[in-house]
């Protein structure tokens, strides 16, 4: 079999379908995969980083493209978003240096990034449980949480017509860029995970097309990573080229889940595929020398949940097929009523 | 120099996330929902 900077294709074809069922499903760029994955395949953790944001910006464009198809992409809300993604992203890479200046860059930024995946993943599952178990009724008079933030008066305001949003501060968007793309720097990630929840909880954006918001996003953020890794010759083109083969198929497969997928339903995989990492990367700070462990569980817990996306998409399609055909055939029984003699037709009425 | 090859990996890969992206539409096209869903479900 043929072998890219010593990894095979074929594993390097099935961690880009996967890692693509998940971004076109999720929004997300999936670097919490990718980047471990790479790193335990034998590329060092520098070229894996830059080689996996240079596949997950081509990841994006395929994602994003389909999912503008479908409506799912709020242009102005991404592009808004791009310039305060820009900056959080450079003071981030700026705290990280500094961290790295005090000597305990890894232990904190590790940290921080669990607490963020599990105080993300609490939060999204608590409010499926709320909300889609226990049909918990909500206090009367008691605002959700974007609610209370569209109602800021906090001047300029953007309004965003296809996230259904009349008014809002630019500043909260603003904000939410800058944040993410701060995470982004520190954590070495594409902060997909932060962005696509705070779009849905704290803006109020439908959830599907705060995915293909995100994924929009996704595309500068993750260009502008891979640029900065590529002026250092920190990427392997060659292997993020391989992976983009595979993920540009399970982006399709992911975006045409979510036609199919309810989408409280896509938040409460996502609560389940942010857990993961983060019960992941506990086990690898508290147990040493558990890397392989910890790698291990991420890459089949994304295979799981990349097979249940799978399974719903085929019998989304499936179902989608039956009730077609089905009204093909009701269509065609009344068109023969209809075109039969009267008396034949009274015969029939009287029958049944 | 150096910006140029990093501009050119990045327009590079750009250009075959897009070309992919057609071809796995076209690959894929008879599974697309005849009707798109709701993005406001």
């Amino acid at each position: 079999m043929i072998d890219v900077a010593g990894i095979n294709v074929l594993v390097l074809l099935l961690l880009g379908l996967v890692v693509g069922i998940l971004g076109g499903f999720f929004g997300v760029g999936g670097t919490w995969i990718v980047t471990p994955g790479l790193n335990l395949l034998g590329l060092p953790i520098a070229f894996a980083v830059g080689t996996d944001l240079l596949h997950t910006m081509g990841k994006s464009i395929v994602a994003t493209i389909k999912h503008r198809r479908f409506g799912h992409v709020d242009m102005r809300l991404g592009a808004f978003m791009i310039v305060g993604t820009t900056i959080g992203l450079k003071l981030g890479e700026m705290s990280l240096l500094a961290l790295e200046r005090a000597g305990n860059a890894e232990s904190v930024v590790r940290t921080i990034y669990i607490v963020i995946l599990f105080f993300i993943s609490g939060y999204v599952l608590h409010d499926y449980w709320r909300s889609a178990i226990r049909h918990a009724p909500r206090k009367p008079g008691k605002a959700r949480l974007h609610e209370k933030v569209q109602a800021l008066k906090l001047p300029p305001y953007l309004s965003l017509p296809t996230s259904g949003i009349a008014r809002i501060s630019a500043w909260i968007p603003f904000a939410l860029a800058v944040v993410s793309g701060f995470a982004s720097g520190l954590l070495g990630v594409g902060a997909g995970f932060i962005r696509m929840p705070s779009l849905v909880y704290l803006l109020g954006v439908p959830t599907k097309i705060a995915v293909g918001t995100d994924l929009f996003e996704i595309i500068f953020s993750a260009g502008l990573g891979a640029f900065f890794y590529a002026l250092d010759g920190r990427v392997l083109v060659t292997v993020a080229a391989v992976m983009l083969v595979g993920a540009a198929v399970g982006a399709q497969i992911g975006t045409m889940a979510t036609q199919f997928v309810k989408g409280m339903r896509i938040r409460l995989y996502f609560g389940i595929s942010v857990l993961i990492p983060a019960i992941a990367l506990t086990i690898k700070q508290l147990v040493p020398g558990s890397n392989t462990v910890a790698v291990l569980l991420l890459i089949g817990a994304a295979v799981f949940i990349s097979i249940i996306v799978v399974r719903a998409l085929v019998k989304g399609v499936l179902e989608a097929r039956y009730y077609a055909r089905q009204d093909e055939d009701a269509g065609a029984a009344l068109t023969a009523l209809l075109d039969s003699p009267p008396g034949r037709r009274s015969r029939r009425k009287v029958k049944s | 120099m150096a910006w140029l090859l990093a501009a050119g990996i990045i327009v590079g890969i750009g250009a075959e996330g897009l070309l992919l992206g057609y071809l796995a539409d076209l690959l894929l096209k008879r599974w697309h929902p005849e009707r798109p869903g709701d993005p406001f479900d």
